[in-house]
């Protein structure tokens, strides 16, 4: 049978699987980004933490991530749990790094000149920091957010759902249109995602990131 | 009033500022000077506590400003610096009010203030108050910055070599600019550079540092004058006076004891005196040392009767100068009367010394014989 002429069979099981597959990554982003973007500021502050804390992500980053699920399993059983805690996981390298690394990248006369007039460490952070790294941040998050569409496919291996699902159940069946049906939009998921994050970037580059060139 | 008190600065074994104290009077702007490394900016930055000495303590208006809160410290201080000073993400506007907003502002008085502010530097606020700071040349970025280092009225502004990066004459531009505003608002202003120009042209007192130490604090008239030694005045460039000919006074250039006589002496003994000391005119003078008149050799000589006071026949509408008239006004004075001696005189009158077409010659011809002896700058 021909691919769409399949996938239009069973779009209502796709959908299914799609949105799932979509929450179960949204919901690890949030708080790959809420732990990632925390760690960030606060290694950049605490300049003791950084080594030990990217030493640590990049290590989580080099275990397979099927190794990932293996291990987690024991202690979180089966189903979204270990899967979202996976995604974020190895979401946090890249959000971390990228938080970190922005924070830094600020001239140090800026960060002079805000705390000269009058500024609180605080009010630097939320005021000249954060919106001047922002960029920097919104790119680690796209890349984080990419690469956990392609996770949560593995995560159905321990039972998450999503569209991997529909990919084991094919390799399981040998049904070539059924993994297809999985991989298709997972792909197209991807570069959605990725073009999404693209447009947040955009949105949230201050403007003299963007004229001055 | 700013007062250091006893600073010093070691980073481990390194003196950077060693036991310096000094006062900036309320509304002087006092320029910090000296070459590259002697600690300018450390001085500077000492006062909104961005450095801490190692010893000693700063008062302002004679409390410490360690016995404050530090971020009311700096928002009670401007700060302007070379550059980046302006935050780049965020638009003039934003930049300017960025302090009154956190301090929560009534938001009519910010708006209000921020017209003010951009016309006191010079820029049209409807055309620059939304532009980001990548969108105005180094010149308007500048006043930007020094709009902002007003914006919660402070009475102390530090600036750190706000203008060194800019073009020649933009730098020029902006130094009158701000000789004109300081000398409207009045403000304590510390101003860093090591442009002994731009520290003439703005400076009310100027402080010459050398590694870590001060070596003159004084007037820029005093400076220039009395450099306290070869250092100073190998700095400030020997004949730098005469950049700046207003520095250059009556009282500085004037013959301190010219030929005089009392207005009853005889015509005849006042050409004797006056053949007696190779002058061609004589100043008339009472006890109390006023001036009363002038006479001259020429006029003299027609006067027939020899033994007339000479009082009599003096000219008492001379035109006189204060001490502290400029040598360029005295030439315009001297070229316009076409006199060739005019009398000194304070306000009382009394005669304090004569300035002659000769005495003249002599101070400018100093600025040659001067200019061989010194390496050119
Ligand atoms: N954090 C620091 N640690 C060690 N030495 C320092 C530090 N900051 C400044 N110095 C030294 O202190 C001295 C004075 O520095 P400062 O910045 O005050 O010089 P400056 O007079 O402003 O010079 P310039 O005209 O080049 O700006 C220099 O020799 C500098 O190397
Ligand atoms: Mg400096």
């Amino acid at each position: 049978m021909n691919i769409f002429a399949y996938m239009a069979q069973h779009y209502q099981d796709i959908l299914f699987r799609g949105l799932q597959h979509i929450q179960i990554t949204l919901f690890a982003i949030a708080i790959a980004l809420l732990v990632g973007v925390s760690v960030g500021i606060l290694i950049s502050y605490v300049k003791p933490f950084k080594r030990p804390v990217l030493g640590f992500a990049n290590l989580i980053q080099a275990i397979p991530s099927i190794a990932i699920l293996g291990f987690l399993v024991p202690f979180l059983g089966i189903g979204e749990k270990p899967a979202i805690f996976m995604v974020v996981l190895y979401s946090l390298l890249p959000i971390i790094k990228n938080t970190a690394t922005g924070l830094a990248s600020i001239s140090s006369e800026t960060l002079e000149a805000a705390k000269g007039i009058g500024m609180t460490r605080f009010q630097i952070l939320l005021k000249v920091r954060l919106p001047l790294a922002l960029p920097v941040i919104m790119a680690g998050i796209r890349i984080s957010a990419v690469t956990s569409v392609g996770l949560v496919t593995i995560a159905a291996f321990i039972g998450a759902g999503g569209l991997g699902y529909l990919i084991y159940a094919g390799i399981r069946t040998v049904n070539t249109n059924l993994i297809l049906s999985g991989a298709i939009p997972a792909c197209i998921l991807a570069l959605a995602v990725d073009w999404l994050g693209g447009f947040i970037e955009k949105i949230v580059t201050p403007k003299c990131f963007k004229l001055d060139k | 009033m700013l007062e250091f008190q006893n600073i010093s600065k070691q980073y481990d074994e390194h003196v950077v500022v060693s036991n310096i104290s000094f006062t900036v009077e309320e509304g002087e702007l006092v320029v910090l000077i000296g070459p590259s490394g002697c600690g300018k900016t450390t001085l500077l930055k000492m006062i909104n506590r961005l450095i801490k000495p190692t010893t000693g303590d700063i008062l302002i208006n004679g409390q410490s400003i360690y016995t404050q809160n530090e971020v009311d410290l700096r928002r009670n201080i401007g700060y302007v610096i070379q550059q980046t000073g302006l935050f780049p993400h965020m638009t003039v506007r934003q930049n300017i009010e960025i302090i009154p907003k956190l301090q929560k502002t009534d938001k009519k008085k910010i708006a209000e203030k921020s017209i003010q502010l951009m016309e006191m530097v010079g820029l049209d606020p409807d055309q620059f108050l939304d532009r980001y700071p990548f969108q105005l040349s180094g010149g308007q970025q500048q006043r930007i910055g020094v709009a902002r280092a007003f914006a919660c009225d402070p009475d102390i502004i530090l600036m750190d070599e706000p203008f060194s990066a800019l073009d020649p004459l933009t730098r020029s531009q902006l130094q009158d600019e701000l000789a004109d505003l300081q000398s409207k608002v009045q403000k304590t202003i510390v101003f860093v550079t090591h442009d002994m120009n731009e520290a003439i042209k703005i400076a009310d007192k100027i402080c010459l540092l050398h590694e870590g130490n001060i070596v003159q604090y004084d007037t820029v008239e005093e400076l220039m004058k009395n450099p306290a030694n070869d250092y100073v005045a190998g700095f400030i460039g020997r004949n730098r006076i005469w950049s700046s000919p207003e520095f250059i006074r009556a009282q500085d250039i004037m013959i301190t004891d010219p030929i005089s006589s009392y207005a009853q002496a005889t015509t005849i003994r006042c050409i004797e005196k006056m053949r007696m000391s190779q002058v061609d005119s004589l100043m008339i003078v009472d006890r109390q040392n006023k001036l009363l008149g002038v006479v001259f050799a020429k006029e003299l000589q027609t006067v027939k009767d020899t033994h007339k006071p000479v009082g009599e026949v003096m000219q008492t509408h001379c035109p006189t100068i204060p001490p502290d008239m400029n040598i360029v006004e005295i030439l315009e004075l001297m070229n316009e009367g076409n006199s060739s001696s005019i009398p000194v005189v304070d306000n009382e009158g009394r005669l304090l010394g004569l300035i002659t077409k000769s005495s003249l010659l002599t101070t400018l011809s100093q600025q040659y014989s001067n200019n061989e002896t010194e390496e050119t700058q």
